[in-house]
């Protein structure tokens, strides 16, 4: 009976003996500790390896982006500093001459949208300028031919105007001149070596300087749309001219010549889509009405000669164009219902309407398939089918993509090999598998599960994989691809960055932990495409 | 017989007040024709003997008022004197002398009955007419309550019955729906039943009615149980260690039994609430050797939902029938039930449906066998559930399964202070899916299979004096699956201790195993993953003290420790079960406290306070985090007052902490863990009984959530970077009648 309580005890503690204990092994360097930790990626900095990344200090808050500093590690030595502090998510980094980058901290709101400080530095944690109470900023990078180095380098930066929605633009050569214009009110473009156009005051005038310090040359007013041929002469607008006598505006579409600023509208009702200069050609199209078919243009600016071609019914309107291959004459109209026709202007009839809809067709390399996405009308998401057609259109399509999988928008590559289509394909809504395809023989292969960012050779795909629907980690690994045996690098990876056979990638548990931060490994056996 | 084994504990509460009867035996009785005492002086002559009077009988029925039950043991006095108490049959046949009487009827939680009645002469012919007494069920007050107690010393657990399974504040009158105010128990998501037990998944928690296991226990949405209330007598809820005479689940055990029908009359009782209608009939056959009871619901919550929700239908039945007769030494009883659901969605590209449904048939025999208690058993099964809601399964699906599951059981005392209990049980199961996508086929869950399940049981129940007692148990289980077969060693021990007084300290430890299961478990979709993911089994302990307070309260704390090994939902959002990673395997391990201070049901004031502080975690990517069900408190106060005049009101006042949920930035590229809020709610409920001679009715108004509280059920962030938290703030109200006859 003295006995019982201590039966008592052992039949306790024989259960609570052996609590689990979490694993903390990873095969790698700890770079930068810290669970805020997020895009991972190589810089080159004479010659040796960086990784820079982000530390997030501020989700997005009404009103207000999100915020993070920006640091930068040494590779080899593991030797960090911050970059910049309180970056703001708002407005993208951006790169320049010498080696300067640009970033916008310190965010706050306006009465009429956000500023901050515009911080050029070097990736040696040198501040090189700060200037306050920016709104935005752009940069224009010439390149050497050969070395594709950056050679000069300009950009602008907007500041606000008291008690209006327009701004100012500085203007900065790479000399360091700056020039201030006023009243900038739309877009602001680039040209090489020194021009730019930009849109200034309440009308919306379309000017242009023609060099950094030329004056400013007023092209038309009431612009709200630009498309330059490459050689500066001509101009397509898309403008709104107030009414006659008050009355409405009407949108319309016009030629600009710009050096007379002589204008001629383009041939059409309804110019809706604008598909680009081909050649002395600008391409667009017209939607169809009722009981008329949508018209392809192609208007010469030079000789105001319009070739038109009516789209037979089954078509609304012609949003891009695919050329099949440099091979053939022939491409692949698509029109804003993902339906299709083949163009062929030497041919008869021009346009042959395709019965089918899709997403994303694309030829092969070859001209010889058509790939596309077939729509599934009860997905919410543009997803489907992936088909593959022969682009002759004689042979019955078939279905790449596993049954039951949706492939989506885009979802798909080539790759030089014996399976040259890449494709990723989703089962249900969450992560997607990665499959090797060939198109020829529609055998498939699936090489990877729950994929969320990878690197992908004929041989081998590195990257993170089996991804959790709802932790948004997975495994870091990398897999063989004729073989599919698996390597697992590391747990829990939220993000990774390759170069050659360096790895950084982000680490971020469920809980916080001493795991979480950027890490560092070497793949030692992998060649150097494992970062093609 | 077991019960004749253990001690047979008659709590028939003396009465506060001396009854009738006590005091008649207290007192003096006076004579009923007393004689004159002797007259010292001497008699002036021999007196004539009196003459004797005229004998006759009164002969009577006892019944309880409404139900007509007749009450066996009822105490008959005649003038104040006890004259005897009826029979099995609720008669009494008293002879006594032809004139008036004062006829007196007690019985415990009983209003006293006191009548007056002439007796006659017996009549020649057809005897003295049979008179009914009518005793009025006590409605308020404190109740006797006679039940004789065969204490299972094996494993802990909380056992309800009567108005405790079926007037629960919050529960709507469901039986089942009463664990959630149990501790050990967390509701995922108030007010969907579906339950994690200490930490575990709910998937892992057996419900099984007569021996039999239950593959769905709840209708679809809020539906009720798929067993009618009024069908079972009583809840055994095992929160962990159950005994080894259950199996194959590695979590808790609810166990109920059902009612054995009477064997006197056509019993019948008949409900009606907002959602269903349903009824039980129960007759004898064969002159009271067996009877029949028969019992059946249907929702129209199809109609109503249809009204409110023009695109969608919903519908459920369940039956169930009991039959039982004697046989040899023993009983046969067979026992069908079924149940079915269906939810239908008239969306633009069609219809799409949901649909499950099981039958269950049952033999069984019960009886006594070379100084043992046998039972043997068998059930045989369909299963069928199909879906085509894309939104939930990605593509149609639907799989049949059948089963056949034989048992047997045998309890015996070897000696005086040692009983031994072993048996068998077994389950093979033929699964037919079938999804439109040949590729599913490769995972074993949409594979044609062939499962066999199958375990032994052995328990010792060592008795030391009154104060120890040693239950040390093992169990075998075997799996077969696709040629791989798994053998599960599963020991047990029980030890109880009482140092003195009314005081237990407790502990138990044991190992359990179960196949690979969805987190909750739909018909159909089971025994499954054996290669793939092994078994599961968790690793248990608790220890804990139950303390006696008189009469009037019990406490009782324990601690528990599990080590899991289960097949984890992947992902929480995971709801496509053709996902060939949708499970995986994890470790984990739960632990905590429960205090459970009771009252019982017998007081005018009843219920109980259920405390539970826990702690659920789960090995993921090698880390140990909080598992989707760690809610760190849970509170339930759980109280009804029975008024006079057949009035009472309960209330129920629930708190859990929140669980841990993933919420990702504006971009999904990363996932914060927070809490989902607290969550409380107070359930009301109100019921009055009318009782008539011949039938009794139930009426009832039952709250739940009256304080509106907003259940939080998803949490995104935005992408102007607030959060932005879904769910529902509703009270869900239960009207309903029942009536018995």
């Amino acid at each position: 009976m003295k006995l019982a309580p201590l039966a008592l005890l052992l039949v306790t503690a024989a259960a609570v003996a052996g609590c689990l204990q979490s694993d903390a092994a990873i095969d790698g360097r700890l770079l930068f500790s810290g669970r805020q930790i997020e895009k991972a990626g190589f810089v080159i900095i004479d010659g040796r390896s960086h990784v820079t990344f982000e530390d997030r200090i501020a989700h997005a808050s009404p009103g207000k982006s999100g915020a993070a500093n920006l640091w930068i590690t040494d590779w080899e030595t593991g030797e960090k500093c911050r970059l910049v502090a309180n970056k703001s998510d708002r407005w993208h980094l951006d790169s320049g001459k010498d080696g300067l980058r640009f970033a916008i901290k310190n965010e706050r709101t306006t009465a009429t949208g956000a500023v901050g400080t515009l911080v050029r530095f070097t990736m040696g944690c040198e501040d090189f300028e700060a200037i306050e109470d920016v709104s935005g900023y752009g940069v224009s990078n010439l390149f050497d031919d050969k070395t594709r180095a950056i050679v000069s380098t300009r950009f602008y930066y907007k500041t606000e105007l008291p008690g209006s929605r327009l701004t100012n633009l500085h203007l900065r050569n790479d000399a360091g001149d700056e020039r201030v214009i006023e009243k900038l009110s739309g877009l602001v473009q680039f040209t090489e070596p020194d021009g730019l156009y930009m849109i200034l005051g309440e009308d919306r005038t379309l000017v242009r300087l023609a060099a950094h310090d030329a004056p400013i040359e007023t092209l038309r007013t009431h612009v709200t749309r630009m498309q330059l041929r490459g050689d500066e002469k001509y101009a397509i607008l898309g403008v709104a001219d107030p009414g006659a006598m008050g009355g409405p505006v009407v949108p319309k579409a016009i030629v600009l010549k710009l050096d007379d600023k002589s204008e001629r509208p383009l041939p059409g009702k309804n110019p809706s889509y604008w598909l680009g200069f081909w050649g002395a050609e600008f391409a667009y199209s017209e939607a169809a009405t009722g009981g008329t078919g949508a018209r392809l243009h192609f208007f010469n600016v030079d000789t105001a000669a319009d070739r038109v071609y009516v789209i037979p019914a089954g078509l609304a309107d012609v949003t891009a164009a695919v050329p099949r291959s440099s091979k053939h004459a022939e491409s692949l109209l698509i029109d804003s219902q993902g339906r299709l026709a083949l163009f062929d202007a030497a041919a008869e009839p021009a346009v042959r309407i395709l019965n089918l809809r899709a997403y994303s067709p694309s030829y092969t390399p070859d001209g010889k398939f058509l790939l596309y996405v077939k729509p599934d009308t009860s997905a919410t998401e543009l997803e489907g089918e992936l088909v593959v057609q022969d682009a002759d259109f004689k042979q019955p399509p078939r279905v790449i993509s596993p049954v039951g999988a949706s492939v989506q928008n885009g979802g798909f590559f080539f790759i030089l090999g014996a399976e040259p289509l890449v494709f990723w394909a989703h089962f249900g809504r969450d992560a997607a598998n990665l499959y090797y395809s060939n198109h020829e023989t529609g055998a498939v292969r699936r090489v990877a599960r729950g994929i969320r960012e990878v690197t992908v050779t004929p041989r081998r795909i590195i990257g993170v994989v089996r991804v959790s629907e709802q932790d948004l980690v997975g495994d870091l690994v990398q897999i063989d691809a004729q073989t599919l045996d698996s390597t697992r690098l590391a747990r829990s990876v939220s993000d990774v960055s390759i170069y050659g056979s360096q790895i950084a990638f982000i680490v971020r548990g469920r809980l916080s932990s001493e795991r979480d931060g950027l890490w560092a490994t070497t793949l030692k056996e992998i060649k150097t495409d494992a970062g093609n | 017989m077991r019960l004749l084994l253990l001690i047979a504990v008659l709590r028939a509460q003396a009465p506060q007040v001396p009854t009738a009867v006590e005091r008649a035996a207290a007192e003096p009785v006076p004579a009923v024709d007393p004689v004159p005492a002797a007259d010292p002086a001497p008699a002036p002559a021999a007196p004539l003997p009196p003459a004797p009077k005229p004998r006759g009988r009164m002969r009577g029925l006892v019944v309880a008022k409404g139900v007509r039950d007749a009450l066996v043991g009822v105490s008959v006095a005649i003038d104040a004197v006890p004259a005897g108490e009826t029979d099995v049959t609720g008669r009494f046949d008293i002879e006594l002398d032809q004139g008036g009487h004062r006829l007196l009827l007690q019985f415990p939680g009983y209003d006293p009955l006191e009548v007056a009645a002439d007796v006659g002469p017996d009549g020649a012919a057809g005897g003295v007419p049979e008179r009914t007494f009518r005793l009025v069920p006590r409605q308020s007050g404190e109740r006797y309550e006679s039940v004789i107690i065969a204490p299972d010393l094996q494993a802990p657990k909380t056992s309800l019955r009567g108005a405790e399974i079926t007037r629960t504040p919050g529960s709507f009158g469901d039986p089942f729906r009463t664990i959630e105010s149990l501790p050990g128990v967390s509701q995922v998501v108030w007010p969907l039943s579906i339950y994690a037990i200490r930490g575990a998944n709910p998937g892992n928690t057996g419900f099984i009615v007569d021996g039999v296991r239950l593959p769905g226990l709840f209708h679809f949405a809020l539906g009720p149980s798929v067993i009618h209330p009024f069908f079972l007598q009583q809840i055994d809820f095992y929160p962990g260690g159950y005994p080894a005479r259950y199996g194959r689940y590695i979590s808790g055990i609810v166990a109920a039994r059902t009612q054995t029908p009477g064997t006197d009359r056509v019993h019948a009782s008949a409900d009606a609430r907002l959602f269903d209608a349903g009824g039980i009939v129960a007759a004898p056959w064969d002159e009271g050797r067996g009877a029949v009871a028969v019992a059946g619901r249907y929702s129209y919550t199809g109609l109503l939902f249809s009204n409110l929700q023009k695109n969608a239908d919903l519908g459920y039945w369940d039956y169930q029938a009991r039959a039982h007769h004697t046989l040899g030494p023993g009983r046969v009883t067979a026992f069908a039930f079924g149940s079915s659901d269906e939810l239908a969605l008239n969306l633009d590209d069609g219809r799409q449906v949901a649909r499950s449904q099981f039958h269950r048939l049952d033999l069984r025999w019960d009886g006594v066998l070379a100084g043992g208690r046998v039972t043997v058993a068998a059930v045989g099964g369909r299963d069928t559930s199909a879906a085509s809601i894309k939104q939930l399964n990605n593509l149609p699906i639907r799989a049949q399964g059948w089963s056949f599951a034989p048992r047997a059981g045998y309890l015996r005392p070897l000696a005086s202070w040692l009983d031994a209990e072993a048996g068998v049980d077994g389950e093979v199961q033929w699964f037919r899916p079938h999804s439109d996508r040949p590729d599913v086929e490769q995972q074993d869950l949409f594979r044609q299979r062939r499962v066999l399940s199958g375990g032994g049981y052995l328990t010792m129940e060592a008795r030391a004096g009154s104060r120890l007692v040693v239950s040390p148990g093992m169990r075998v289980d075997a799996f077969v699956e696709k040629g791989i077969t798994k053998y599960e060693p599963e020991p047990r021990l029980q030890v109880r201790f009482r140092p003195g007084g009314d005081v237990w300290l407790k502990a138990t430890a044991g190992r359990f195993a179960q196949m690979a299961s969805l987190p909750v478990s739909i018909p159909g979709f089971e025994g499954f993953g054996l290669d793939e993911f092994g078994t599961q089994t968790s690793l248990q302990g608790s220890s804990g003290v139950e303390v006696g307070l008189g009469e009037y309260l019990s406490v009782d704390a324990t601690g528990f420790f599990q080590r899991l090994r289960l097949t984890d939902l992947r992902s929480t959002f995971a709801t496509d079960i053709t996902k060939e990673d949708l499970l995986e395997v994890r470790d984990g391990e739960s632990y905590g406290a429960e205090l459970l201070i009771r009252r019982p049901s017998r007081h005018r004031l009843n219920g109980w306070i259920a405390y539970t502080l826990s702690w659920s975690q789960r090995l993921v990517e090698g880390q140990l985090v909080p598992s989707d069900w760690d809610q760190r408190h849970i509170l339930n106060v759980v109280g009804s007052y029975r008024f006079d005049r057949g009035w009472s009101a309960g209330a129920r006042v629930h708190y859990n902490t929140g669980r841990p949920y993933p919420v990702y930035d504006q971009r999904s590229t990363r996932v914060d863990y927070m809490r989902i809020p607290d969550f409380y709610q107070l359930d009301l409920r109100g019921d009055k009984r009318f009782v008539f001679d011949r039938y009794v009715l139930d009426v009832y108004l039952e709250l739940v959530n009256t304080t509106l509280t907003r259940q939080i059920v998803d949490i995104k962030r935005t992408p102007d970077g607030t959060l932005d938290r879904k769910g529902f703030r509703i009270v869900l109200p239960s009207i309903g009648v029942h009536a018995e006859w």
